[in-house]
């Protein structure tokens, strides 16, 4: 045989009163515990937002750079078209003895050119091989 | 400190993991308080919460393909411009070097 020993106290005549005190100390223990939670959250909330908003700007900043470098891409791609059928103009034997001199320093610089004079010079070579191979 | 009962022997062997026995009546008290009215403002709320979490999540999830998705796009294209300027470049001296050679050629002539 045992003596069980306690220092809770015995329940009040009235059970229902018993029960709502129980009842109020469970709510007041229970209450903090759900209040954390719901700050726990909302500060996790918010350190996904500050993350996305930074993922955000520099998806921007990538963007930008991307543009960037397809306009790069795109005058060196004209470029490229260009030099090939100035290529063939010179392969060819196509172009004038005056012209040669020109020709020489447009090959140098046309690095510097912006795309739209590239695309011009280009529509112009164009233009003058499909001339010279019509003549032949 | 009160007697409240006097227990016999063999009902020791119920407290042997006390522990145990306080967990589960902490989960039960959790499991009835969060399905309670008196609760169901701040579950609601939190819900709420988990849910609008679960979007963020997502969206963080996408910005991330985004990124990873530009990191290869900005590979790719790197390596393009760098292979048309080289393409480029050659292809140019290549030219410069035929025009100089017809120049040559014509002063000797």
């Amino acid at each position: 045989m045992r003596i069980i020993e306690t220092n809770i106290n015995d329940i009040e005549k009235d059970i229902s009163k018993a029960k709502n005190s129980i009842a109020d100390n469970v709510i007041s223990f229970i209450q903090p515990l759900f209040d954390n939670e719901y700050k726990a959250k909302l500060r996790e909330l918010q350190a996904i937002k500050i993350s996305n908003e930074r993922k955000k700007e520099k998806i921007k900043q990538e963007k930008n750079l991307l543009e960037v470098m397809l306009k790069d891409y795109s005058k060196k791609d004209k470029e490229k078209q260009l030099l090939l059928k100035m290529g063939k103009l010179i392969q060819n034997n196509l172009i004038q003895e005056a012209m040669k001199g020109e020709m020489s320093i447009m090959l140098k610089s046309f690095e510097n050119f912006s795309e739209e004079k590239i695309v011009s010079y280009l529509n112009d070579v164009i233009r003058i091989l499909s001339q010279k191979f019509a003549k032949h | 400190m009160k007697i409240t009962r006097i227990d016999p022997l063999p009902n020791v062997l119920k407290f042997k993991n006390k522990e145990d026995f306080s967990n589960r009546i902490v989960q039960e008290v959790l499991e009835i308080s969060k399905n309670s009215i008196v609760f169901s403002a701040v579950n609601k709320k939190i819900l709420k919460l988990s849910n609008y979490e679960k979007s963020l999540k997502n969206k963080s999830q996408k910005l991330d393909q985004l990124i990873e998705k530009s990191k290869v796009l900005k590979t790719d294209l790197t390596n393009r411009i760098q292979e048309v300027a080289e393409h480029n470049n050659k292809f140019r001296d290549k030219l410069l070097g035929i025009l100089n050679e017809k120049e040559e050629k014509n002063e000797n002539n």
